[in-house]
């Protein structure tokens, strides 16, 4: 009698274990299908201001274009010379003089009359793309899309 | 004797239910989410395209290549010679650098596009060419590509 009880047990156990397994990686496997990450590889500081800076770009041209009140220019665009890059190579003169002279345009637009404000901000643009058809061909797509026709 | 291999037998079902792991294939996500999978195979993409000058499709493929840079763009095998390029909507997501050789579902469109020779040294630097195979590149190439807006890695 004992002996019939206590296999019983192990089958039950055995049986737990099983479902606990099937539980474990069905919710793994949720949890995965929750993940959705921009770069799944980590970003450098100079890719997480280039979003800040689409992002940025982008809410300027709907000003633009709605004809709202420019907000000053920010302050992070200062650091496109000092963050740290994804690839360490593009860190030269060329870079930033290019970096340099995005910032100019920058100051430019942000201070420019009313007039000349949507020329001034295709230059502002123009400077970016200068810059990655140099360095990181990639994004220069994405980038015409902010330039106001 | 009867007993101790009943008892045995019993342990070892014990065991090897806590023990094993399904390695089940877990799905990772890119981009925007992808609703219903119905996806066409890689190969079928020229034809499915035909003379138009984008279509929109859901493709099944194996990826061959990824950007090593950033994971920004990646080539599935079209068919025995030939790959198709596939980059990301709007540069808004990046899969997995370890990414080739796995299968991929991605949601997008397909176009033939002439991808000039300053894209295709960009592109071979990425994907780690040596500087003799990039000063090679002088012609733009006209080809199939897809710009996918979300994709799934198995």
């Amino acid at each position: 009698m004992i002996f019939k009880i206590t296999l019983i047990f192990f089958i039950f156990l055995g049986f737990l274990a099983c479902n606990e397994t099937n539980r474990n990686s069905e919710h793994a496997k949720v949890d995965s299908c929750n993940l959705n990450t921009i770069n799944p590889n980590g970003d450098s500081e100079l890719a997480i201001l280039m979003r800040e800076m689409v992002s940025l770009t982008d809410s300027v041209k709907q000003d633009l274009l709605l004809r709202r009140a420019i907000r000053p220019m920010p302050g992070i665009l200062n650091s496109l010379i000092s963050a740290q890059k994804t690839d360490s190579s593009i860190d030269t003169a060329i870079y930033n003089s290019l970096a340099e002279n995005y910032i100019a345009r920058a100051k430019e637009f942000y201070s420019s009359s009313e007039e000349s404000k949507v020329e001034n901000y295709n230059l502002m643009v123009g400077a970016c793309v200068t810059c990655h058809q140099n360095f990181c061909a990639g994004p220069i797509k994405r980038i015409n899309k902010l330039l106001l026709k | 004797m009867k007993y101790n291999l009943i008892f045995s037998a019993a342990f070892f079902f014990v065991l090897t239910s806590c023990g094993t792991q399904k390695t089940e294939q877990v799905s990772k996500y890119f981009g925007d989410s992808i609703a219903q999978i119905n996806p066409i195979k890689v190969a079928d993409v020229k034809a499915k395209l035909g003379t138009k000058d984008s279509v929109a499709m859901q493709v099944e493929g194996k990826i061959v290549e990824v950007c090593q840079k950033k994971g920004c763009w990646m080539e599935l095998q079209l068919d025995n010679s030939e790959t198709m390029r596939v980059t990301f909507k709007d540069y808004a997501f990046f899969i997995p650098k370890d990414a080739a050789g796995k299968t991929v579902i991605m949601e997008g469109y397909a176009y033939n596009d002439t991808t000039s020779v300053q894209m295709l040294r960009h592109y071979a630097e990425d994907g780690g060419e040596s500087q003799a195979a990039i000063d090679k590149i002088t012609e733009p190439e006209v080809a199939v590509v897809f710009e996918a807006s979300g994709v799934i890695i198995n």
